[in-house]
């Protein structure tokens, strides 16, 4: 996927805008879940989104590297950091503590099965929900999962394989 | 049920609401204007570049503006040094003995283009009386590195109509058809006494410093001093000009007389040639040629 956005880049650079709608399409939710743990609001979430595409756009000629996924993801969280800090000094009580943030609770589950996923996704620690949700729902790959909760490697895959273990067990006596 | 059912029932069931707003974004703003940016980048650096050359050139100017290019000595009794640029300007005018000290002290002809320089001197010396009906002499030497920068101040004195008034001598070491300092065999003893007499005679000054009792005494005749057979330098040549307060111009005249007159033979007859009037020596010179 990385060689097609770099691709995409190319054909944006040389005036082909339709190659920016690629772009987005192949990165905003990643940019999304990026924002989202720091601001823990959706829609600036959405907001930081949108920044980072415009970021992005003003250094497009000047940008040079080859890798455009951690660039951007990487200008994402700067952003979302520095919209944070403003915050923070308007309202003094918010923590930038990632650990204790979960996706799922921005997850909307259709009533029919939100019992089975709420409780089998309740089985697992927050870092493990995560992981599982943004490799199996999301369909990342465990590199980006790692670029987007800044973890090593290692960790997100040794997370994900414990999620699997303590989900396998959990639903092994389910119908 | 197995991992792989439940993960169906959840791509089924949930999912993160996040819109697409990529319509929101105009690329207008940059991915056009960042083209025409390129541009100006090209724009910029040709500026850059032009401006280095402007720099180089304006370097090059100032190099050329102040680097001595031409000297030219002008004795019209004031004896004076002019130190000309590539372009014929005045780059700084020296005085080379008293007269020319009060002579020059108000003259400000850095820059002036050397015609109007010499119509300044011409007009100075007139109103001093340095020119007088029967004496209006000038003795000019041009000393330039190659002959045709020589040839061009030439060209530029000849043009001056109020210098050409004056009855001119000119002297030049790449000019053959101005007058040859070249002289007799014993040419380069005789400097050399007078410069071994002149070393001599500062190291007497020195001493007389120290409580000495000094006085000058001229020798007169030329058995009285001993005779180098050391070739006399130009840089020894210059200084023995310097010793004497007269220009170079001036003491290459004064040798080719003392070279070939037999009315002068010693070295106080040489001092007394090197401080006789420009209009005297040129006129035993014209004797002598």
């Amino acid at each position: 996927m990385n060689k097609s956005l770099e691709q995409y880049i190319v054909k944006l650079k040389n005036g082909d805008s339709d190659a920016f709608n690629k772009i987005y399409e192949l990165t905003y939710r990643k940019i999304y879940f990026v924002a989202l743990p720091i601001l823990r609001d959706q829609s600036l979430a959405e907001d930081i989104v949108q920044d980072t595409y415009l970021k992005f756009l003003e250094k497009l000629y000047s940008y040079k590297a080859n890798n455009s996924q951690a660039y951007l993801l990487t200008i994402a969280r700067n952003l979302a950091i520095n919209e944070y800090n403003r915050r923070k000094k308007i309202t003094r009580n918010i923590d930038l503590d990632t650990k204790t943030f979960s996706y799922d609770n921005y997850l909307e589950i259709s009533l029919e099965n939100k019992e089975l996923i709420v409780s089998a996704l309740n089985i697992l620690s927050i870092d493990e929900r995560n992981i599982f949700l943004l490799h199996n729902l999301e369909h990342l790959t465990h590199r980006e999962i790692s670029l987007i909760t800044n973890k090593p490697l290692g960790t997100v895959t040794w997370t994900y394989q414990q999620a699997i273990k303590k989900m396998q067990k959990h639903l092994k006596g389910m119908m | 049920m197995k991992l792989k059912e439940f993960n169906k029932i959840l791509n089924n069931s949930a999912k993160f609401n996040i819109s697409n707003r990529s319509e929101e974004i105009s690329l207008d703003n940059y991915v056009f204007q960042h083209n025409y940016k390129r541009k100006n980048t090209l724009k910029t650096f040709a500026l850059t570049l032009s401006s280095i050359i402007l720099v180089l050139m304006f370097s090059f100017y100032l190099y050329y503006n102040s680097t001595p290019y031409v000297v030219l000595t002008i004795d019209i009794n004031p004896s004076i040094e002019v130190k000309l640029n590539r372009f014929n300007r005045v780059i700084e005018v020296s005085s080379l003995n008293d007269d020319a000290l009060n002579f020059i002290s108000d003259i400000d002809a850095k820059r002036m283009p050397l015609n109007d320089f010499l119509d300044l001197i011409y007009e100075k010396g007139l109103e001093e009386n340095y020119f007088t009906d029967t004496k209006a002499n000038a003795l000019i030497g041009i000393y330039g590195s190659t002959f045709s920068s020589e040839n061009k101040v030439l060209s530029l004195i000849n043009e001056s109509s109020k210098i050409n008034s004056l009855s001119i001598l000119y002297h030049s070491e790449n000019q053959e058809s101005m007058f040859n300092i070249d002289s007799g065999e014993n040419d380069e003893s005789v400097l050399s006494s007078i410069i071994d007499y002149y070393n001599n005679k500062s190291s007497e000054i020195v001493s007389s410093e120290y409580g000495g009792d000094y006085v000058l005494e001229v020798p007169n005749t030329r058995d009285s001093i001993e005779f180098s057979t050391l070739p006399v330098t130009e840089e020894e040549f210059i200084d023995l000009a310097n010793d004497l307060d007269i220009s170079i111009t001036k003491l290459n005249i004064v040798r080719f007389i003392f070279e070939n007159s037999t009315d002068y033979t010693t070295i106080s007859d040489f001092i007394e040639l090197a401080n006789s009037d420009i209009s005297d020596l040129i006129e035993l010179y014209s004797t002598l040629e």
